[in-house]
């Protein structure tokens, strides 16, 4: 299970800088990129406290 | 290690502990060790430093200094290069100055200071560290307030705005400092919590302002991403009215110091007390490169592009810059910005008054703190002049780091004793307050009458300081041994 959420995190994470690098050349536009940050921290912020600080159970 | 609290708890504080939730997570429980060496058991590894100083040097207020940079008529050469250069300097002074001294003492800077000045002296240390810290976190009230003031369509303050400018202002950070003080008096371990989930989406975030401006400021490759810089970014020339203009060398002792109380000035032998190798300073780049460096940057890029719309708007509010960039997500940074770091700041702050005044409790006591830093949030001044405040922050507490680092290496050599008042039973040693009264004096001195500016007196400061504190010890170590075999 804590894998998965950190796969969602590492793809929340992801999905706060690469729209806005996709955007720098000019292969997106700039609302999508403000929705899908918005939507990346949405996830990062759900999905990461379940996992980090954490200590893995046994 | 992790537990602040049980500091106040045991009247055993250091206000000068830097982000203790990041580096003290594997220690055990309740090892403080404020008055004794860490033991070889509770070192940390390099990657607690890495995060550690990856998260803290990435604040809310690096959304206001990247501007400031532009409006002091920053180039771009001046300011890429000459900030590579700086944050340089400011991790070799974390590896070879402060890491050095807190691997082989591994104390708190409070205790170190302590053997070194006596109570009473460490007393006042912890004084003037406090009202820093809260002019500090009132700036970072300021930032998150903008995002609020945002929110709510309130009329927000100017660059050249000192005072509160509306009364809606003074609500925005009024509401923002109270919830902050209140979460710091009372849930300082969540919030240090959330702070380290936060820090790696925000260090993103502040990349992704810079992607975002780039293009629309011109750059539409990386060839002629020079030729924009320096003709529709960081343009040089004239600074705005009332801001010192910032040559390369400006920007290099700049980002030197901008961390000074914490590297010469000592304040992070706290934390690499910890390090199991000086080399472990070098974990401070994290901080200078993806935090300070980047971040000012991009923080510059969204001023920038305020200023390609409309010249005639300066003013430095991150809050709608932010939002302009990225949106929700930009505006959501600026405040939990603004607020995982205030909130540090102004718990440091409550356990350096708390030392003064150990009777009252550390809840009263953050608070009332908080309340004094978000009186100091509601004056613009603090944020706009980031740069000359951080310069004098930096200069207050340099003299003790000139202090701390002679009595370590160099007293002995000149067949004086280190660790004085710690020997001598002594509260108030006057070789080590007079060398800091001194000092400053001679560097307030150098400001007002020689012409050096703020941002470099703290170079040739540290160098009165380190020989004033041998001239002075040689001569009060001897008169203190004459009064007491007489």
């Amino acid at each position: 299970m804590r894998i998965i959420l950190q796969i969602i995190s590492w793809i929340a994470l992801a999905a706060t800088l690469v729209p806005s690098m996709l955007y720098c050349v000019g292969s997106m536009p700039l609302d999508m990129v403000k929705w899908i940050m918005l939507l990346a921290t949405i996830v990062w912020f759900a999905v990461t406290p379940f996992w980090m600080n954490r200590k893995p159970s046994a | 290690m992790n537990d602040l609290n049980n500091n106040s708890e045991n009247n055993i504080l250091d206000p000068n502990q830097s982000a203790p939730d990041q580096v003290e997570t594997s220690a055990q429980p309740g090892d403080e060790f404020e008055r004794e060496p860490v033991p070889q058991r509770s070192l940390l590894g390099f990657k607690s430093f890495i995060g550690m100083y990856a998260g803290e040097h990435c604040a809310g207020t690096e959304l206001m200094l990247g501007p400031l940079f532009l409006a002091s008529g920053a180039s771009a050469f001046n300011l890429i290069v000459g900030l590579l250069l700086g944050n340089l300097l400011a991790v070799f002074s974390w590896m070879f100055m402060t890491a050095p001294i807190a691997t082989r003492a591994r104390l708190t800077l409070y205790y170190q200071l302590e053997k070194i000045c006596g109570r009473k002296l460490v007393t006042l240390y912890n004084l003037a560290n406090g009202v820093m810290f809260c002019f500090l976190a009132g700036a970072m009230i300021t930032v998150s307030a903008t995002a609020v003031g945002l929110c709510f369509n309130i009329d927000m303050p100017g660059l050249y705005d000192y005072y509160p400018n509306s009364i809606g202002w003074v609500l925005s950070v009024f509401g923002v400092g109270l919830v902050i003080s209140v979460v710091a008096a009372y849930g300082y371990q969540t919030v240090s919590r959330f702070a380290n989930i936060a820090s790696p989406w925000m260090v993103l975030v502040f990349l992704a302002f810079g992607f975002v401006a780039l293009p629309q400021l011109g750059v539409d490759s990386f060839g002629n991403f020079w030729a924009v810089a320096n003709e529709n970014i960081w343009k040089g020339g004239e600074p705005f009215e009332g801001y010192a203009k910032f040559t390369f060398w400006h920007i290099v002792f700049w980002s030197w110091f901008c961390n000074m109380a914490m590297h010469i000035g000592m304040s992070d032998l706290s934390v690499f007390r910890f390090a199991k190798k000086s080399w472990y300073g070098i974990a401070s780049g994290a901080g200078m490169y993806v935090g300070h460096y980047f971040a000012w940057i991009s923080a510059s890029l969204l001023f920038a592009l305020q200023l390609h719309r409309n010249p005639l708007n300066q003013d430095v509010l991150p809050g709608p810059m932010a939002y302009d960039a990225a949106g929700i997500a930009g505006l959501i940074c600026v405040v939990i910005a603004g607020w995982t770091t205030a909130n540090p700041t102004i718990y440091r702050a409550g356990l350096a008054f708390q030392a003064i005044i150990p009777k009252v409790s550390r809840f009263k006591v953050t608070i009332l703190t908080g309340l004094l830093a978000t009186l100091a949030g509601m004056f613009p001044w603090f944020a706009m002049k980031l740069l000359d405040f951080v310069a004098l922050y930096g200069m207050l507490l340099m003299p003790m780091g000139a202090v701390i680092f002679v009595d370590f290496w160099l007293l002995k050599k000149f067949g004086l004793q280190s660790n004085y008042a710690e020997l001598s039973r002594m509260t108030f040693n006057w070789a080590a307050g007079l060398t800091w009264f001194l000092t400053l004096g001679t560097c307030i001195l150098l400001v007002k009458f020689a012409g050096i500016q703020i941002y470099f007196v703290s170079l040739p400061g540290w160098f009165v300081a380190a020989v004033l504190y041998v001239v002075l010890s040689k001569y009060y170590q001897q008169k203190v041994h004459q009064s007491a075999s007489a």
